[in-house]
């Protein structure tokens, strides 16, 4: 049960990661990077990565919903560097002259996610309609508005009723993507849709079926450094890192799928 | 004195007022989704009602019992029934979820009968329960334990039985106390965001009270999440002067030992 605690804590609280350790004696700044709350799990293997490499930039992490940033950032947030979950966000800053240039560096599969032992007996995509227990992100989420085209779109397949009938059974809108794994992990939900990456960071409590090819979802996660941040230099280190082999294969591990388009600015 | 405690006044009050005045300049109200607002409305005050009746109705008796008795198992069920407020609400949401979930055991059983309790309705009623009864069974309890001794000692050599001692001397002595007790409960019930968030889920017209819907709409935009804010404020003060306009009036004459011992004197 103190698990089960903890994991809710950390899983919807989003809180910042432990700093790096500066080198013995040598100074180091800190870089503070909001993300989004899915790539709590990647940042664990990111950031050692990208402190060897840069030993003096102290890399801080805090997470929260990518629309909860966004706003952060609008209201003066001191930070650095900005991932969001949905290239709209930095559109929106963009245009308020708070990011410089977006670089396009993971992008993560919409699947369906279900408890352990599938309890429900989800098959596919279409079982979401006939299931008592759906849980979604809110449509205010880059996963819920992911959702919310993976339902629309999903009508070619099972008809123009699908998503009516899907949200006849969606019990909860969620307001981070954790929240829904959380949902999934205790058993309340019998599927919802999720990230791959979430599944993964799962460790086998949460078992994925992938869509149906004809309906597949991804979000793109975008990066930008901050306008006003205090470290440019080395926001623009960790750009760079984000784009390169090391984060490539870190995003790989922990279940992101390679972009459709080339990665890089857009 | 004063400027000790005018620093907490004033901060206690700044950012009421920031909100207030920040919404009125920006005339916030005139784009708030009322899809978003009013059925949270609806579904907050239906159901701190509820959770409220119930809390008087179970707690009033309780306090009684608790407050007049002396024995070592009162005391640590008073202390027992403070543990809410120590608890975060999160970790309330979860300790339901652990104990009326799908998978436990009691979750199970009420299953089989047809009654599914997370995303319920009824799950909002008693995330609202269980955290905000603390505050009126504290008030209640030391209200009834200030009761006179000698009244209750009368009543009973008068002939009076236990119940009617509680409903004719207590209650109407401690009247003033219970309701202030039971609006500070009803206030936190209202402002109850966490164990419902996680217990009963966030659906419109459901389970989706006004602070959930202030959380989703801050998802939106600030503006809607403000206006909304500044409803529940304006409703929280109300109930508030209304409870205190209602307790504050003065006694009708003195207490029937008070006018023994006057005309002893």
């Amino acid at each position: 049960m103190p698990v089960l605690v903890a994991t809710f804590a950390v899983w919807t609280a989003g809180c910042p990661s432990p700093s790096g350790e500066g080198a013995s004696g040598r100074q180091t700044h800190p870089l503070t990077v909001l993300a989004a709350s899915s790539l709590q799990d990647v940042a664990r293997t990111l950031q050692p990565r990208f402190q060897q490499s840069h030993p003096t930039v102290e890399l801080r992490f805090a997470f929260a919903g990518s629309q909860q940033l966004q706003l952060q950032v609008e209201r003066g947030a001191e930070a650095d560097v900005f991932l969001a979950a949905d290239p709209r966000h930095l559109e929106a800053l963009a245009q308020r002259g708070l990011t410089g240039e977006p670089v396009r560096f993971a992008c993560n599969e919409v699947v369906v996610g279900v408890p352990r032992g599938n309890p429900a007996k989800v098959q596919s995509l279409g079982d979401l309609a006939t299931v008592s227990h759906v849980v979604l992100a809110a449509p205010e989420v880059p996963a819920g508005a992911l959702s919310e085209e993976v339902l629309s779109a999903a009508s070619r397949l099972y008809g123009d009723d699908f998503a009516a009938r899907v949200r006849r059974n969606v019990r909860s809108r969620e307001l981070n993507v954790r929240q829904v794994m959380a949902k999934l992990m205790v058993g309340e939900a019998d599927a919802a849709l999720v990230y791959r990456s979430d599944v993964k960071a799962a460790k086998g409590r949460v078992e994925a079926i992938p869509l149906p090819d004809a309906v597949r979802a991804v979000a793109h996660y975008e990066a930008a450094a901050l306008t006003h941040s205090g470290n440019p230099a080395a926001a623009r280190a960790f750009l760079t890192f984000l784009a390169g082999p090391q984060s490539a294969s870190a995003f790989h591990e922990e279940g992101f799928v390679p972009c459709p388009d080339p990665a890089g600015a857009r | 004195m004063w400027a000790v405690g005018g620093v907490l006044v004033v901060f206690l009050s700044l950012p009421i007022a920031g909100l207030l005045l920040s919404t009125v300049v920006h005339r916030g109200w005139a784009d708030v989704d009322g899809g978003l607002l009013w059925p949270a409305v609806r579904l907050t005050l239906q159901t701190t009602v509820i959770s409220l009746s119930i809390i008087v109705a179970a707690g009033a008796p309780l306090a009684w019992l608790v407050a007049r008795s002396t024995s070592r198992w009162s005391r640590a069920l008073e202390t027992l029934l403070q543990l809410p407020v120590v608890i975060p609400p999160a970790v309330a949401g979860v300790a339901l979820l652990i104990v009326f979930g799908r998978t436990s055991l009691l979750g199970q059983s009420l299953a089989a009968l047809g009654v599914r309790l997370p995303f319920s309705t009824a799950a909002v009623v008693m995330a609202e329960v269980f955290v905000s009864a603390p505050f009126f069974l504290q008030a209640a309890i030391s209200a009834f334990r200030s009761v006179d001794e000698e009244l209750l000692r009368v009543a009973r050599t008068l002939g009076a039985r236990r119940s009617r001692v509680f409903f004719a001397i207590a209650l109407p002595l401690c009247w003033p106390s219970l309701v202030a007790g039971a609006a500070m409960s009803w206030a936190r019930a209202v402002g109850e965001f966490g164990a419902t968030l996680l217990f009963a889920g966030n659906m419109s017209g459901v389970t989706q009270t006004l602070p959930l819907a202030v959380y989703t709409a801050m998802e939106r935009d600030v503006q809607t999440a403000q206006v909304i804010s500044v409803l529940m404020i304006a409703l929280g003060f109300s109930v508030l002067l209304a409870v205190r306009a209602v307790t504050s009036r003065p006694r009708l004459g003195p207490s029937p030992m008070e006018a023994e011992r006057d005309r002893h004197a």
